[in-house]
């Protein structure tokens, strides 16, 4: 069981890049339904409905950046794959967490409040940068999480 | 089902609701200086202009069942408004049968089966032809018409079953909206029969055939209220929380034939804040139906020459 703790790490990069992908691909097919439901009736609202439509996906790439630094500070990627005990590979899990949870529960909150804003683009298009606020607001957390992981995943001494 | 499974078909509903019918419209319309400029503002809200009044409403009740079907991801939440038009259109296929001219009049737009469906299967007396949920109310009001010859027990079992399938199947959605819309609906049905009952002396026999249980009022009250007259009924429904419908029969039939509508209305209101669910689709469906309700009302006025204070005092509350 030499490489337990690498194991528990890459496990947690995985889940902080497929949790919130899955988060975020929920998200921007939530709101796709929606912008489509509002194109399919006035294809002119293409433009303000894609800015809904993209913000639920940054989760998915904030994952995805947690997961390649976390591979590249154990050195899975590089080639080289450090030995780890099974406690530095739960604390590289435990670094991911917030991110992976984070990253999945604020893009589907994200989602609803941009698939809601969707319908003030509907009914009133001038509006629509309080319907990018608004849905941007829950970004604050996505980006709490991102930073927290990040600060723990580079404080991690091997 | 998800309320986010909705999210298409709300957004549709967000568009649709910019080309409803405002106040300002309809007062437009209602000031319209000739029949011209009145059908062009109406063309210009997406009616058929090019036919005829009747035909042009027809038309658009035809549309938005059709739109809603098509949009809607729970059928459920569609049938529940639409089902009272197919129970319309079997009184009216019956009545054209055991007249034995079978002339296709009366029919209207927009049920689940289709006014079409219904009359074919009637007309050629194969009943196994109706939807399912037709069949035994139709084998019913048949029965009461043939062997009876009472048209109006068969007009009035087949109105309690139209509200009792509407509740039912507003049930089915589980959808609070709709529950409230259907039992309200079926409430303020139960309190015009009791009050005709009470104002021509129908007896207790005929309401209990007449009025369809819902939990929003209390059938045996109502019922005993209604065998005393019109005043014990207009007290009841005071002291049981209908007293704006009270105050609107005490004022005329006409007023509280306006009052139910714009119960209705009402109710729907909050689906304006609602982004997911089936909420929107119901509100859209009610706002469009009394849009139609206020053109019929306008243009029929406008025939008849009505100052336009008269029409405004007619018109339904509206949604936008």
């Amino acid at each position: 069981m030499s490489n337990l703790g690498l194991a528990i790490a890459i496990i947690g990069a995985v889940l902080s890049a497929a949790l919130a992908g899955v988060g975020s691909a929920k998200g921007v097919g939530l709101v796709g339904e929606a912008a489509a439901g509002l194109v399919s009736e006035d294809p002119s609202k293409f433009s303000k409905a894609l800015i809904l439509q993209l913000l639920p996906g940054t989760q998915g790439l904030y994952g995805l950046l947690v997961a390649v630094l976390l591979l590249s500070r154990i050195g899975v990627i590089g080639g080289s794959p450090a030995e780890l005990t099974w406690q530095q590979g739960l604390m590289y899990f435990g670094a991911a967490m917030p991110m992976a949870f984070g990253g999945f529960f604020s893009a589907i909150a994200q989602a609803r409040a941009a698939a809601a804003g969707v319908g003030i683009v509907a009914k009133k298009p001038d509006q629509n940068g309080k319907a990018i606020i608004m849905a941007a607001m829950v970004e604050t957390y996505a980006i709490l999480a991102l930073l927290v992981s990040i600060l723990i995943i580079t404080g991690i001494k091997i | 089902m998800k309320d986010t499974e909705f999210a298409f078909a709300v957004a549709k509903i967000r568009v649709a609701e910019n080309h409803l019918i405002g106040e300002k419209d309809l007062d437009r319309l209602i000031e319209a200086q000739s029949d011209a400029e009145a059908r062009r503002l109406i063309g210009e809200k997406g009616y058929d202009a090019s036919l005829d009044d009747e035909a042009m409403l027809t038309r658009a009740s035809e549309q938005l069942a059709a739109f809603l079907r098509e949009i809607s991801p729970d059928k459920n939440v569609v049938d529940f408004m639409l089902v009272g038009n197919d129970y319309h259109n079997l009184k009216a296929a019956l009545k054209a049968l055991v007249s034995s001219h079978g002339v296709a009049a009366g029919y209207g737009p927009g049920g689940i089966a289709g006014a079409e469906a219904v009359r074919n299967a009637v007309l050629a007396k194969k009943f196994g032809d109706l939807p399912e949920f037709l069949r035994g109310d139709a084998d019913k009001a048949y029965e009461l018409l043939i062997n009876l010859y009472d048209g109006q027990a068969a007009d009035v079992f087949l109105d309690r079953a139209a509200a009792a399938a509407a509740m039912q199947r507003a049930g089915e959605t589980k959808c609070a909206m709709a529950i409230a819309l259907a039992e309200r609906s079926c409430a303020l049905k139960d309190v015009k029969i009791a009050y005709r009952a009470a104002y021509t002396g129908k007896d207790a026999r005929f309401l209990d055939d007449a009025i369809c249980p819902c939990p929003a009022i209390g059938k045996k009250a109502l019922i005993d209220a209604a065998a005393h007259g019109v005043e014990a009924l207009i007290s009841y429904l005071d002291a049981e929380g209908f007293g704006d419908a009270a105050e609107a029969l005490r004022s005329s039939g006409a007023d509280f034939e306006k009052f139910c509508d714009d119960e209705l209305t009402r109710l729907t209101l909050p689906a304006k804040m609602m982004s997911f669910g089936p909420e929107p689709l119901i509100a859209y469906f009610y706002a469009k139906r009394t849009e139609i309700n206020n053109l019929r009302i306008v243009l029929s006025c406008r025939r008849l020459g009505l100052p336009t204070e008269r029409i405004r005092q007619r018109v339904r509350k509206q949604y936008v």
